[in-house]
């Protein structure tokens, strides 16, 4: 009785205040933990089998790198415009400024345009009508 | 006389002339217009063009085989400056049509000038492509004068000349240097 009414009063003080008489039943949140821990592993499951489904395999480098670069038809992006102008440029100085066979087995050679412009000078325009046949230069 | 001429300047406004404004209608011509039309055949001064063989590199329709102008060293000089301002972007200084514009992706690119057809092809063909254009190449007509585009002949045949042409032409000291090489 000694021990009851120290208790006593304190649920009468509890009730006064407007507190809980009781604790909650364990049995409640035994059976709500359970639930969430089924619930957890029923969606891991889910996921892992839906995953299953639709992963295709591991993706290779070779794969990855096709996706990142599609094939463009040329001309590509300039990088660098005057340095592709300048290599023009020297390609076709070399062209003009230099002797070179173009038909070793027919002897037809390019020269200079400069010494062509004195040629044509000395001589006037060429006439290539009797020309010898064969293709281009280029 | 201060009177009188103050009278007088008010009475003949100098914005009330004997002439027409623009456009204006007349009543003195017969077709009611004051602005009259340019007599047929007038020709600006200095568009006469009445010579056919240097203005349209043809005669009676053929196309002409021959320069109508001096050949001269400077003519070349000239046609090769105005070739390359003018022609190489698309054509190549070397005239093998791989120029700039087509390197970098004009797909209707010009033929090469040394092909067989192109060096048999007469002056006045390319005269007449240079102020008609052909093919996806505009005309020049405006942009080049005929005695400019006559020496852009003259240089584009020195060009084909240079492309190709027999070991003959090449000074005997370089002809050695060829004949070793390979």
């Amino acid at each position: 009785m000694s021990r009851d009414e120290p208790q006593e009063a304190g649920a009468q003080n509890s009730r006064r205040v407007g507190h809980e008489l009781s604790d909650v039943g364990a049995k409640y949140i035994s059976a709500s933990a359970l639930i969430l821990a089924f619930a957890i592993a029923g969606n891991y499951l889910i996921v892992l089998e839906t995953f299953k489904h639709f992963y295709a395999g591991p993706s290779t480098p070779q794969q990855t790198l096709e996706g990142a670069a599609p094939l463009f038809p040329e001309p590509r992006l300039q990088v660098n415009p005057r340095r592709d102008l300048d290599q023009l440029k020297a390609q076709e100085n070399e062209v003009l400024t230099t002797y070179g066979w173009v038909d070793r087995d027919s002897g037809v050679v390019r020269i200079p345009i400069e010494h062509a412009m004195d040629l044509v000078s000395e001589r006037g325009l060429p006439d290539f009508k009797p020309a010898t046949k064969g293709g281009g230069t280029k | 006389v201060l009177l009188l001429m103050v009278v007088s300047s008010c009475a003949q406004p100098m914005t009330n002339q004997p002439k027409y404004g623009p456009l204006q209608p007349s009543s003195f011509f017969p077709d009611g217009r004051s602005a009259r039309p340019v007599p047929s055949g007038t020709v600006a001064r200095g568009r006469l063009g009445d010579d056919e063989r240097f203005y349209t590199g043809k005669t009676n329709g053929e196309l002409v085989t021959t320069l109508p102008v001096p050949l001269t060293r400077k003519l070349l000089e000239r046609g090769r400056e105005r070739f390359n301002i003018y022609c190489a972007p698309c054509h190549g200084e070397t005239g093998d049509g791989q120029g700039i514009v087509v390197l970098r992706g004009f797909r209707r690119g010009p033929p090469s000038y040394h092909i067989d057809r192109l060096r048999e092809a007469p002056v006045g063909y390319f005269f007449d492509v240079v102020t008609n254009g052909f093919g996806g190449m505009q005309d020049y007509a405006a942009q080049i004068s005929p005695h400019d585009r006559w020496a852009i002949v003259a240089y584009l045949r020195t060009l084909q000349l240079s492309q190709r042409t027999k070991i003959d032409d090449v000074p005997a000291a370089e002809r050695d240097r060829l004949e070793t090489q390979r």
